[in-house]
């Protein structure tokens, strides 16, 4: 009794019980508000939405193939990430800073318009790679055609590659090098080190790495929509977006039944990996700088960066080249060239209000949804790291299942619960866009300063408080400038996400609140490709722009 | 108990010849890590290299062992050359600072891997490794994973694992620092027992003097990657042969006196009184500036006599010995009393006489000092 009075009183409950119900109510209610209605039939409950859902064959085969794509892209990512990861950490291949930025870049590239930007290179037609296949061996010769099962999967795995290389990269960064060099004494070659040492003890790092994958790449919506629907491919999203367009009943609760299926998935997985991964956490960060010697190539090394960078460059600069080069093609009928370059397509895409209109939308959401999950998120991390408070873990624990679900489950359930049937209408409005945001972004902004703030002791504060400071001047004063790096680059990270963000906002927009995204994803529909040429460029100057603008306004210290 | 089957076959002396390191700075400037090392270690030799930290033992030592390619000069096994032979190949064997176990393999697979690498059969494997575990006091936790060690085992085991292989080399890198005072001592005797029933080379890192003198047969005092001085841990205490050394291995009194002559590596001194015959180390002339190395414990105090007398300033009782700081008017002098028994020990502000063992005394010429 005396304990639940204290508890009562503090102050540091109620706003913390203040933060838990908000997060219950936007992030945890609408989703499961949806698992109930996926269970939910014409009279009390039962399994009739998901029977009816599986009795339908294009379910089962979305779900199949949503499967068969995330299960083909994590192996491709990864095969390409233990190598990559390996030459830049383990080896003297040269320029291995430029390799890795090489990698990583993807990362700021919206993987839409990494798809839009592969279709004007593999377009079966008018892509500029069969075109010049078709210039070198007649009009039989072979035809690169990226619509399909196949095309996602390449091009998911060039832009979700970074996922991956970068936990493998931290695995392999956080080894003890002795751990390598004690194999080397007992006579093992680089090779057989490798093999018995080093990815052994990666293996769970990496396997989370791949699960990474795996459930972001099962969640997305926009490279499945732009490469897999041309070709007559569904997956779960792209069904579940369709069935909410058509909005009969019957497509609603099959679609639901579906959402939950998917989420399911994702949540298991990601839990299991994480559980694999505490289980099995060999290693280890040790006080001394790691300074391995690095596998000599030999006269491999030049074949070996050549290849390396060569690959690099055609699967990211390449597309995103021919884009740049579609904005000025007059018509797509005919090949790019002297005759055949306007500047109609940029002066259209600018003059147009709906353009900028699109843009005003997707900046406001996401200077929204960053500032709120700067604020949120530090006040999350905060009591997470630095209080004794017993909830202090449960708000991180909601917005980690939130962060897990995927925004499509996140975009039906906030349709559900925030259309007026529970006393709040937020449908058609950006506040709804924000709340699904915020429940998928938090959790980046959480992650960052968490790290950030357990860098820093206590002490540092507590020496403030013992000059005299009280909790909130030592906060301003010592804490707050320390975490300056974080905190900019927390907001940034959300920033970013939230402007090119298809997946939720392909269900929640309305005509008021459209966003550029969904605007390109519409230009796209209605095969406008020197259009949608235009505003990819634009939303990708504006997403490079935003992350160059990090790096120096944290000093270069954040680097991905 | 002799244990044959763990010595390597042949014995050769490890010669390290003029070795430089310098690692490319961020800087345009290079960090010369190792300045021109030379050594040569016999077979069965005990050779610990002590300096501070960054002194460059450690890179030294991974030349020795071929994770990094010396700058310039040569390492040899015997008559052949090491320097381009990669770690794998060159039959020594290393006990790492973190013990460097690795943590998804049983005590028993750390231990058979190398051997494993080797092709050797199951069956000698399953002997040596079971002989190795038994010399090493670890028989019962083959099955056991590093983690489920304590940090003695580890630390035998990474020994284990080096001694298997029957290495030419054993090489040592700081690897008792992870280890708490009490187990460091006890795995030191065991390290030096170990090493003379196995008759194994052994070069050893260390920043800790008293490692170094406990277990050597020879130190090689390393500062700012130079090799200051190479002796036995007698000749390193007793003549040491630079101010560097004298200061850096015990405690030393540097007292200030000017050679009146020389004959026959002695040089004529005063020191508090007492004009000596004082052997010295390096070049003195007549007339030079020279430093007396005096030691805290060759130092007599007594109330009633003494070659010079002065006042206890400050005096700090350890319980196996007390240190007494003795202003004599124009230095201050350290001084331990190892016997320190009820009665024996002064009080601050004592007036004292100091008297101080003829033959513990030693000569160093004084840097800086202008002849
Ligand atoms: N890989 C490296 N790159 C640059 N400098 C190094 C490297 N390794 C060691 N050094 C430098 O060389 C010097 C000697 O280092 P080290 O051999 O580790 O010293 P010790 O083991 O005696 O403490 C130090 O100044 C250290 O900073
Ligand atoms: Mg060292």
């Amino acid at each position: 009794m005396k304990r639940l009075l204290a508890f009562l009183r503090d102050p540091k409950s109620m706003l913390i019980a203040a933060g838990i119900v908000l997060l219950i109510w936007f992030g945890v209610f609408p989703i499961g508000l949806l698992v109930l209605k996926a269970f939910q039939v014409k009279q009390g409950w039962g399994l009739d939405n998901f029977v009816a859902m599986y009795a339908d064959a294009s379910n089962l085969r979305a779900i199949g193939v949503t499967i068969q794509i995330a299960l083909l892209t994590m192996l491709a990512s990864l095969l390409a990430s233990i190598p990559l990861a390996w030459l830049v950490a383990r080896t003297n291949l040269p320029a291995k800073g430029l390799l890795r930025t090489l990698v990583v870049a993807p990362y700021m590239v919206p993987p839409f318009v990494g798809a839009i930007a592969w279709t004007y290179l593999a377009n079966p037609r008018v892509g500029y790679l069969n075109r010049i296949l078709r210039a070198l061996f007649g009009e039989d010769a072979l035809t690169v055609d990226i619509y399909g099962v196949g095309g996602i999967i390449w091009v998911q795995a060039i832009f979700y590659l970074p996922l991956s290389f970068l936990a493998v990269s931290h695995a392999l960064k956080k080894m003890d090098p002795s751990l390598e060099e004690a194999a080397r004494m007992c006579g093992a070659s680089w090779w057989r080190t490798l093999r018995d040492v080093t990815l052994p003890l990666m293996a769970p790092s990496i396997i989370a790495g791949g699960l990474l994958v795996f459930v972001a790449v099962s969640a997305t919506f926009g490279v499945p929509a732009i490469i897999g629907l041309p070709a007559g491919v569904q997956v779960v999203t792209t069904r579940i977006v369709r069935s909410v367009y058509v909005g009969t009943p019957e497509a609603l609760r099959q679609s639901t039944a579906m959402a939950v299926v998917l989420m399911g998935m994702a949540l298991a997985i990601l839990a299991w990996a994480n559980w694999f991964t505490s289980k099995r956490q060999y290693t280890t960060i040790t006080g001394r700088a790691a300074r391995l010697q690095t596998v000599a190539l030999g006269k491999w090394q030049n074949p070996v960066a050549i290849l390396a960078f060569s690959a690099l460059a055609i699967f990211t600069l390449v597309p995103l080249g021919s884009m740049l080069l579609t904005t000025f093609v007059r018509t797509m009928a005919e090949p790019p060239g002297l005759d055949n370059w306007t500047l109609k397509n940029w002066q259209a895409i600018l003059s147009a209000d709906k353009t900028w209109n699109t843009l005003r939308v997707s900046f406001l959401l996401a200077i929204t949804t960053a500032t709120l999950g700067l604020i949120i998120g530090f006040l999350i991390s905060y009591f997470k790291v630095r209080t004794h408070h017993p909830l202090r873990q449960v708000p991180d624990w909601i917005i980690t299942f939130t962060y897990g679900t995927p925004g499509i489950v996140i975009a039906l359930g906030a349709i559900v619960a925030f259309s007026g049937a529970f006393g709040l209408n937020l449908y058609g409005t950006l506040a709804i866009l924000i709340v699904a945001y915020l429940a998928r972004m938090l959790a980046y902004a959480v992650r960052t300063l968490n790290a950030a703030l357990e860098q820093i002791h206590p002490s540092l504060e507590e020496a403030a408080i013992s000059c005299g400071a009280d909790w909130a001047r030592a906060t301003r004063d010592v804490t707050l400038p320390l975490l300056g790096p974080a905190l900019i680059s927390a907001w940034f990270l959300v920033f970013i996400r939230a402007l090119y963000e298809l997946t939720m906002s392909v269900l929640l927009y309305s005509t008021t609140t459209m966003t550029a995204g969904v605007y390109l994803y519409d230009l796209e529909s209605y095969a406008d490709p020197q259009s949608s040429a235009v505003l990819s460029a634009l939303i990708l100057i504006l997403v490079l722009g935003s992350s160059l603008l990090m790096q120096w306004a944290t000093k270069g210290k954040v680097a991905l | 108990m002799e244990q044959p089957g763990l010595a390597h076959a042949r014995a050769e002396a490890l010669i390290l010849d003029d070795l430089c390191k310098e690692f490319e700075g961020t800087e345009q400037e290079g960090v010369v890590a190792v300045n021109h090392v030379s050594l040569t270690i016999q077979p069965g030799e005990f050779v610990t290299v002590l300096g501070p930290s960054g002194c460059g033992k450690t890179t030294t030592l991974r030349m020795i062992a071929g994770f990094e390619k010396p700058s310039r000069g040569n390492v040899f096994l015997g008559a052949r050359k090491l320097n381009a032979m990669p770690p794998d190949k060159r039959e020594m064997a290393m006990v790492f600072q973190t013990f460097a176990l690795w943590p998804h393999m049983t005590v028993y697979d750390n231990v058979a891997y190398g051997l494993r690498v080797r092709h050797t059969p199951t069956a000698v494997i399953k002997n040596s490794v079971e002989m190795v575990l038994h010399l090493m006091n670890l028989v019962g936790v083959e099955k056991r994973l590093p983690s489920q060690l304590s940090g003695g085992q580890q630390q035998r085991v990474a020994l284990a694992r080096a001694l298997v292989m029957k290495p030419q080399v054993l090489l040592f890198d700081e690897p008792l620092s992870n280890l708490d005072a009490k187990l460091r001592v006890q795995m030191r005797i065991e390290i030096r027992r170990l090493q003379q029933r196995l008759g194994v080379t052994a070069v050893y890192v260390t920043h800790d003097q008293a490692e170094a003198m406990t277990l050597s047969d020879r130190i090689v005092v390393m500062h700012q990657g130079r090799v200051e001085q190479v002796g036995t841990p007698a000749e390193i205490y007793q003549k040491p042969a630079s101010v560097f050394v004298a200061d850096f291995i015990g405690r030393a009194n540097f007292i200030e006196t000017r050679v009146e002559s020389t004959h026959n590596g002695t040089a004529r001194v005063t020191v508090f009184g007492r004009t000596l015959n004082v052997p010295y180390a390096g070049e003195l002339r007549a007339g030079d500036e020279a430093y007396a190395i005096l030691r805290p414990e060759a130092v007599q105090l007594s109330q009633t006599t003494g070659d010079a007398r002065g006042e206890i300033r400050q005096a700090t009782y350890l319980g196996s010995q007390v240190e007494y700081d003795v202003e004599t008017g124009e230095r201050t002098l350290t001084v331990i009393d190892h016997e320190p028994w009820a009665g024996h020990v002064f009080s601050e502000g004592t007036s004292i006489g100091i008297t101080f063992h003829e033959a513990s005394l030693h000569l160093l010429p004084r840097p800086n000092a202008h002849h």
